[in-house]
Parts: C-alpha cells; structure tokens; sequence
C-alpha cells in the first residue's frame, strides 16, 4: 500500500474498504496521536483519535479534496480534543495573552534564556506552560512548530482565517517564550 | 538603512524564523542581530525553544490505534451514536 497516495486509499475507504483506512490511519495516526496527548493528555488521546477516525470514516463522502487528507483528519481530530477539553472542568485559567505580549513593548524589558532552557526541558513544564494558552494559540504551536504545518494548513486544520493563524503563530512563539522566561521560582524548582 | 529599536526587531522575528520577511526588513534584522547587545541570545533562546516543540511530536502505539480503529469500524452505530470508547 505504500505506494498509494492518500487520495487513492481515501477513494478506497469510500467504496467501503476498511483496509485502505486503516493505511490513513497508520500514516496520520502518530502525528494526531501527538496532538491529542498536549491537548488531552496521554490517558485520553487514543480514546479521543480513535473516536476521530471513526468520525472521519463516517464522513469519508463529505470529503471532495479541496484540503489535504492530513490536513482534514487533523481538523476532525482537533473537533474531537476541542468537546474532550469542554467536557472537563477547565484545569487552569488561562493566561492573558495580551498582557504578556505587552511586555516586550517596554525596551528594557527581557527573560533570562538560562531559565528558558532550563524550563523548556523538561517535558511536563514545556506542557503544562501549553495548557495555560488559549486554544488558538496552542494549536499555532503545536500544529505550525511542533507538527510542521504552513500557515495556510492551520488555518484550514483549525477552521479559522489565514490571517488569523499567521497572527496567532506570532502571538503564540511570543506568549510561550515569555511564560518559559517567568521568573517563576516554583515551577523552576519543579524543572529540576 | 534605518537602525531598527530593539521592540520593533522582536515583533519581527517570527515571522523570519518562517522565512516570510521581505528581503529589506530581514536585513534590517540581521544586521540589529549583530550589533544589539540583547537580542542576540533572545533570539537563539526562542529558536531553540521553537525546536523543542518538535520533540513533543515522538509517539509510538500506531499499531494498536489502526486496531482499534478498524475494530471499532466494525461494530454498526446505534441510535444514539453509541460508539464505545475502547474497541
């Protein structure tokens, strides 16, 4: 099957070849599995692709091509985190993301990149600074940096305007730099 | 070529990480990445920041999920949508 495109295996599935969906599923599942565990963490993200893929087989005629296969799994699988993440009681509030962009307008203001780094690497800290984002701007980060997506693929992903997405790519690199640059001395302890 | 302040150079840098300055402003930019005492280590800092965010990308468990999936494909859907979380 490797030699099939995703379109081939997508023309497939819709004459009911549950195989040729499975390949999808082989090909787009570790990057949606990805997604899924920052967005509802590793206890819930198969449940949650699983139950995207059965959505996306069961919509496989609604699917003309005008997007990328990936792009339109990823749209679905991002559908399925969004109503995971309603379903339970928000965890943290979320930071205000204007009030941390308005810092860097002051010239003397910076981070210390020592703490970046030392924050950033450690896996649970990088994640739990994503989960005090909003939405949009954690999947520009996700998705764009994390995933590779273009601006023009994440905005179709997400369902939100290409000026939008390049904004909130911006927004989002800055907002993480600048919650991983906090002087936050509990979560640095917690880094170590 | 104007000497871009160090607020101004900041609100670039996204979008030259992506390649998407036009020519004379990404000049403007390299040339205060150079000079500017500050900014040079923000900027190597938020790039290798943005790096970090590829290696959230490494999972494994593509086999059980396509099983799963498949299993799940196999069951007809009830009334209600009744798909079971786990096949």
């Amino acid at each position: 099957m490797d030699d099939l495109s995703d379109l081939d295996l997508v023309e497939a599935a819709k004459a009911g070849d549950t195989t040729s969906f499975g390949e999808l599923v082989r090909r787009h599942g570790p990057r949606l599995l990805a997604l899924a565990r920052q967005l509802v963490g590793p206890d819930t993200a198969e449940d949650v692709i699983q139950e995207a893929m059965v959505d996306a087989y069961r919509s496989l005629a609604g699917f003309a091509g005008h997007a990328a296969v990936g792009t339109w799994l990823y749209r679905i699988a991002l559908n399925r985190c969004l109503q995971e993440r309603r379903r339970r009681k928000p965890l943290m509030v979320e930071t205000e993301p204007l009030e941390l962009l308005a810092r860097w307008e002051d010239p003397d203001y910076s981070v210390d990149p020592a703490l970046v780094a030392a924050r950033r690497s450690h896996a649970e800290t990088l994640q739990s600074v994503l989960a005090q984002l909003p939405d949009g701007y954690r999947n520009a980060l996700l998705l764009h940096d994390g995933q590779g997506l273009t601006a023009v693929e994440l905005a179709e992903a997400t369902g939100i305007p290409l000026g939008t997405a390049k904004s909130n790519i911006r927004r989002s690199r800055l907002a993480l730099f600048t919650l991983l640059g906090q002087d936050d001395r509990g979560l640095l302890e917690e880094a170590r | 070529m104007t000497e871009l302040s160090c607020p101004l150079a900041r609100s670039m840098v996204s979008d030259y990480i992506d390649g998407d300055l036009p020519a004379g402003q990404a000049r403007s930019l390299e040339e205060h990445l150079q000079t500017c005492p500050f900014c040079p280590p923000l900027y190597a800092s938020l790039v290798e920041t943005l790096a970090e965010l590829k290696a959230l990308d490494d999972v494994g468990g593509v086999d059980q999920l396509v099983r799963r999936v498949l299993a799940a494909l196999a069951e007809p859907p009830g009334p209600d949508d009744p798909q079971p979380r786990r096949a």
